[in-house]
């Protein structure tokens, strides 16, 4: 710890995590909360866990990714704010230099990533549709009556899984429904729901890819053994679910910023008295203009520090102004 | 007083724009070009318009909207077919149909595309303009409207932006260039491609990372062509045709990866997209295919975008070192 660590911060839609890693890539602390629709003081509930043990550290430092990436980033002083595939990327090429293909499963959204010779050559997004992602999951075990931890387990048992459209939530719901008053076993349904998930993901997100191994499992439904199983009787091939596999954003972030601390050198991060400070966003509608931007205004202390949303860059110049 | 004929800036204004202008300023008429678009005419373009249209179309209504107080005519081109044997989409066809819809009091002025062409003939122009002016002064006006669409398009060639090549051609100003740099290729539809709104400033975002975007619009239609001889059978749509031959032109300039930017609901695009995903794959060129609808937030957008460049970025890094 006296060679100082740097922080990775992922801030998902369901889920905050945090990684604090040595300067040699190996993770000493992770940290994974539910984000609760309020990133800010996740992340401040974060940064207390982690403040009595690493307070003293030197972070030399920090990355954020996640769809709330510019928001926490704005306020922690990241030095690096990617997008969750290249951090994505860049983790699962660490842990698994070999790896040819990255299947990634978050809250809201699905990705793949295609690497060819330790370089990402493509990937591929979920479009507005969220019947292949956690969340759905979530929502269908909470209608089973299931903790979502068990329902892994629950889809390995079954011997016979239904076939459930999984082509959209509402529909796959009303077949799950459909299917329970036939008097299918809950293991059958849960281990179809399953299958469904992984036939749709590979139908949206992975369409035209060609799939070829290692596979790397990642995000946070990687924890789900029953989806991992279908993954592997569709694909015909093992799926490997990697160590840190729910933090691999998060750690992929603190990789990148070691990789851009190569480059500049300092650090502008808040320091972790920041779970303690008051944090306060507003966002109103700028009205000076047509466009009509949905400004957002991110205040430390009652001082702003940073601003975005507009197209005119009027209110983002408060960013420049307040780091200097 | 000189009668106001509305322009919408919007579809194929982007391609055609500098024609209409000029054609009716030489006429004695005053052309009013409608704003860029902004999200309150985009927002009532949506309400005023059928569901299954593509967000193009409803922004062009968005468009008639805000010109309807300030014109006297609204002019609205129907193209059919301006090249021998393919055809504008459908939506372009009942366009004048779709318009009168939405604008209800405003009479419209239709630009008709005659014989395979949309540079126009005397026909060209609607009726009940065409009795106050003599043929000789209709195709005087012609004569110089095609000019100033060649000189527009001779611009765009030059690697300008549509916005930029109007204000050279009707300012005479050059605007400032960046230096060149990095090559990115942008396909799609020049009203996709061209308004901020609708690709939520995607050129402006690409120029910031310090690449120089390379369009369709870049190329010249013979080049075009000669890159669709190759293929095995024609394309019907000359939208469509435009995309397929650009992005094998800039498979040939070697450009570092092409961004496909198309509309959702877009049927014809639906088609290309298969076509361009696979010749991409054959040539080993990273291709992103993003599709546009109302709905599309940014971040998604952005995320795509940055990931793209991302991924473009360190394959460099990787090759050189």
């Amino acid at each position: 710890m006296e060679d100082g660590v740097y922080l990775g911060v992922d801030v998902g839609s369901v889920s905050t995590n945090l990684v604090v890693m040595a300067p040699n890539g190996r993770i000493i602390k992770k940290i994974y909360l539910r984000t609760e629709g309020n990133p800010i003081s996740s992340v401040q509930k974060a940064f207390r866990e982690v403040a009595p043990e690493f307070s003293q550290a030197k972070v030399l430092g920090v990355g954020v990714t996640g769809s709330g990436r510019q928001l926490i980033g704005a306020i922690i002083g990241a030095d690096v704010i990617k997008n969750e595939i290249t951090a994505h990327g860049v983790a699962a090429l660490r842990a698994y230099p070999q790896v040819r293909t990255v299947l990634e499963i978050g809250g809201q959204d699905s990705k793949i990533i295609l690497i060819d010779h330790g370089v990402a050559v493509d990937f591929g997004m979920n479009t507005v549709c969220a019947a292949g992602t956690g969340s759905f999951l979530d929502q269908q075990a909470h209608r089973l009556n299931l903790s979502i931890e068990e329902f892994g387990q629950i889809a390995l048992r079954s011997k016979h899984p239904v076939r459930i459209a999984g082509r959209c939530s509402v529909f796959a719901e009303s077949d799950m429904i459909h299917k329970q008053q036939m008097g299918h076993s809950l293991e059958d349904i849960v281990a179809g729901l399953c299958a469904a998930l992984v036939r749709n993901y590979l139908n949206n997100v992975g369409k035209g890819k060609e799939i070829r191994p290692p596979i790397l499992f990642q995000g946070g439904v990687a924890a789900n053994a029953g989806i991992k199983r279908a993954f592997e009787q569709e694909l015909g091939h093992p799926v490997i679910v990697p160590e840190y596999y729910d933090t691999m954003g998060a750690w992929g972030s603190a990789l990148l910023a070691q990789e851009e601390k190569a480059v500049y050198g300092k650090t502008s991060f808040r320091g972790f008295q920041l779970s303690e400070e008051e944090i306060g966003v507003s966002s109103f509608e700028c009205v000076d203009c047509p466009n009509r931007c949905e400004v957002v205004k991110v205040q430390i202390n009652q001082r702003p520090v940073s601003g975005w949303g507009d197209r005119c860059g009027k209110w983002q110049r408060i960013n420049t102004e307040a780091t200097g | 007083m000189r009668i106001k004929i509305g322009i919408p800036r919007a579809l194929l204004y982007y391609w055609y724009g500098p024609l209409w202008r000029v054609f009716l300023a030489e006429l004695g008429l005053t052309p009013v070009v409608s704003g860029p678009t902004g999200k309150e005419l985009l927002n009532t373009g949506v309400k005023a318009t059928v569901d299954e249209a593509c967000l193009p179309v409803k922004v062009f209504i968005g468009h008639c909207l805000s010109l309807r107080a300030q014109c006297d005519f609204l002019m609205v081109p129907r193209l059919v077919s301006v090249n021998k044997k393919d055809y504008i989409c459908p939506k372009f066809m009942g366009l004048p149909e779709m318009t009168r819809q939405a604008v209800g009091d405003r009479p419209l002025f239709i630009w008709k595309s005659e014989k395979n062409c949309a540079l126009g003939s005397p026909q060209a122009l609607p009726a009940v303009l065409r009795q106050g002016f003599s043929a000789r002064r209709i195709k005087k006006g012609l004569q110089k409207a095609e000019a100033a669409f060649r000189t527009y398009h001779r611009l765009l060639q030059e690697g300008l932006f549509p916005e930029e090549a109007e204000t050279v051609l009707f300012t005479g100003a050059f605007p400032h260039r960046a230096e060149k740099g990095r090559r990115i290729g942008l396909i799609g539809h020049p009203y996709c491609l061209y308004d901020p709104l609708i690709n939520l400033g995607t050129i402006d975002l690409l120029q910031r990372y310090g690449f120089q975007v390379l369009a369709p619009e870049y190329f010249t239609p013979r080049q075009i062509e000669a890159e669709l001889r190759l293929l095995t059978k024609p394309l019907f749509w000359t939208l469509s045709q435009r995309i397929v031959g650009a992005f094998r032109l800039l498979c040939k300039q070697r450009v570092e990866g092409i961004i496909y930017l198309s509309a959702f609901a877009c049927g014809p695009e639906a088609l290309i997209g298969e076509l361009v995903k696979k010749e991409a794959k054959v040539a080993g060129l990273p291709l992103l295919q993003l599709a546009l609808d109302e709905h599309s937030g940014e971040a998604g957008l952005v995320t795509r975008i940055e990931a793209f460049i991302d991924l473009l970025q360190r394959k460099r890094r990787l090759s050189c070192v």
